[in-house]
């Protein structure tokens, strides 16, 4: 199935597959109970993206990011029962810089967002996935993966907040990054802010270099460190293809993941 | 023929010596059963045979023939013909089993194989060794079970087909029919030429592989080295007779459990 392309013009989005492949400023909503799957390849800079997912509305969204981007904002909000999955493939060269907010404002809306993000050379990358929870019984998870070589800096924030009468929600804050080189520099924050006792709230940060044991045991198959280390970073990075369709994206992810390392 | 030649090796780990001056030969062709109390220095000398980045090698030599082994890194040791069948293979999450697996392959040919040519050779192996062919398309050992892991250890002895193949605990957590496929294995490898020093604390692995010369390691050192006699001797007595008739302390092993399964623990948890 071909995918619809997303103008100023269509706001509505009916039960569908589109793409968004440039954009400024753009504003969203789906249909009540619809079914969307959204795929944008081309974040700009300063650019602002505002997406309302309707009540019952179920959203795909998967966002790849394969050049510099000074400062790019998307703000979800959703319904009740709504729910969002969310994949953002960053293998931009060079600086990104990308705040994602979602709000969980009525009862049962859930948000599950992963991202991979892989900084070499003098790359800067700043990503933040927050979420807050405004309602009783909301859903959130965010899984940052990350890699950092050379003399890179990959910065991952994200504030997982659930506020006041928000009871029985849950959220989970997870921040990993894999560090290949003395220079480079990585920081995982994961924040939780809690203003409710009947909730379950985890965050996990991890910074580390590339496993020695493993390493070790791709090298004794005669498989070269470089090609063991490839292999295992593109281990790491490669679960985000599992949120894009389509075959010619998963393959430029991959030859962008592998011209980078 | 060729011949691994080990003289005078020692080698620590954390500052501690564990090897203490090993001298040992294995000839190409030759099944060797290497015994010996658990913390002795068995499973050290497989890993610093293969350059674990872990072991310092601190005097003696490691020969491949001509080859100076120490000054070799791991691949190029792997290339050379050692392969080391590990007792606790590393789960490797992400990493494809058939893309590790071909890259392996790849890494001696000239010309990397085709992917239809691969495939049948995959598929030959993994029916030889009754493995489901799915475990190909897992991430490389996790959520294998510990007879999975070791059979994956076997395919690849197949694939790469080394000229000595060291073997640690490879029979460890397998069933009766699983050690009897392995067995097979390495009968028909046997057959094939290569060479095997193996590990196992059980003589049902050594009476199916018939080894054809026994070593015992005892504190960092090789103190017995004669004919299949010796395991039999062992699996009956212990290592009783070694003390009473060699003159040999046996030194006691530390206890290092709890280091180990917390270190090991984390490392999963910071990669996974």
């Amino acid at each position: 199935m071909e995918r619809i392309r997303i103008t100023k013009e269509n706001k509505m989005l009916k039960s569908g597959e589109y793409f968004i492949d440039s954009f400024d400023n753009i504003d969203l909503q789906t249909e009540v109970n619809s079914e969307c799957d959204i795929l944008l390849t081309n974040l700009s800079d300063s650019s602002l993206l505002k997406l309302l997912i309707n009540k019952d509305s179920k959203v795909t969204f998967s966002v790849l990011a394969d050049k510099q981007i000074n400062n790019a904002n998307i703000r979800i909000l959703l319904k009740s029962n709504a729910s969002i999955d969310g994949y953002f493939a960053d293998f931009s060269k060079e600086a990104i810089n990308l705040n994602c907010t979602i709000d969980l404002d009525e009862e049962g809306a859930a948000a599950n967002f992963r991202l991979a993000s892989l900084a070499a050379k003098n790359d800067v990358k700043k990503i933040d996935v927050s979420i807050n929870h405004n309602s009783p019984r909301t859903y959130g998870k965010v899984d940052n993966y990350g890699v950092c070589k050379d003399d890179a800096k990959i910065t991952f924030l994200g504030t997982s907040y659930i506020l006041h009468g928000a009871v029985k929600s849950k959220t989970q804050q997870n921040a990993k990054i894999m560090v290949f080189d003395k220079a480079s520099n990585a920081i995982a924050k994961p924040i939780l802010k809690i203003d409710e006792n009947d909730i379950e709230a985890s965050h996990a940060a991890v910074v580390g270099k590339i496993n020695d044991e493993h390493l070790f045991y791709l090298t004794s198959r005669g498989i070269d460190e470089a090609t063991a280390k490839e292999l295992i970073t593109f281990g790491y990075l490669k679960p985000i293809l599992s949120g894009f369709k389509e075959e010619q994206i998963k393959e430029h992810i991959s030859s962008l993941i592998e011209g980078r390392m | 023929m060729s011949v691994l030649k080990i003289t005078n090796l020692h080698a620590s780990v954390e500052g501690k010596e564990i090897l203490k001056g090993v001298n040992l030969m294995i000839n190409e062709g030759e099944t060797v059963a290497m015994l010996g109390p658990n913390g002795h220095g068995k499973s050290t000398l497989f890993n610093v045979l293969m350059g674990h980045p872990k072991y310092q090698v601190t005097e003696g030599s490691i020969y491949f023939d001509d080859k100076d082994v120490l000054s070799l890194t791991t691949d190029e040791r792997s290339k050379l013909g050692l392969f080391l069948g590990m007792q606790l293979p590393s789960e490797i999450p992400g990493v494809i089993n058939s893309d590790f697996l071909k890259a392996a392959v790849n890494a001696r040919r000239e010309k990397p194989i085709s992917t239809y040519n691969f495939y049948k050779l995959l598929n030959k192996v993994t029916t030889e060794l009754k493995m489901p062919f799915d475990l190909a398309t897992r991430s490389l050992n996790e959520g294998f079970s510990g007879g999975e892991k070791k059979r994956n250890e076997i395919l690849q002895l197949e694939l790469l087909e080394p000229k000595i193949a060291l073997l640690d605990e490879i029979d460890s957590g397998l069933d009766v029919d699983a050690m009897q496929v392995v067995a097979d294995v390495i009968r028909k490898e046997q057959a094939n030429g290569r060479g095997f020093l193996i590990i196992s604390h059980y003589a049902r692995l050594y009476d199916l592989v018939k080894p054809t010369r026994a070593v015992v390691m005892i504190n960092g050192r090789i103190v017995l080295d004669g004919g299949p006699e010796i395991f039999k001797r062992i699996d009956q007595n212990g290592y009783e007779f070694i003390k009473t008739e060699y003159g040999v302390e046996i030194d006691k092993e530390e206890q290092e459990m709890n280091k180990v399964s917390i270190g090991s623990c984390a490392v999963r948890e910071a990669i996974k």
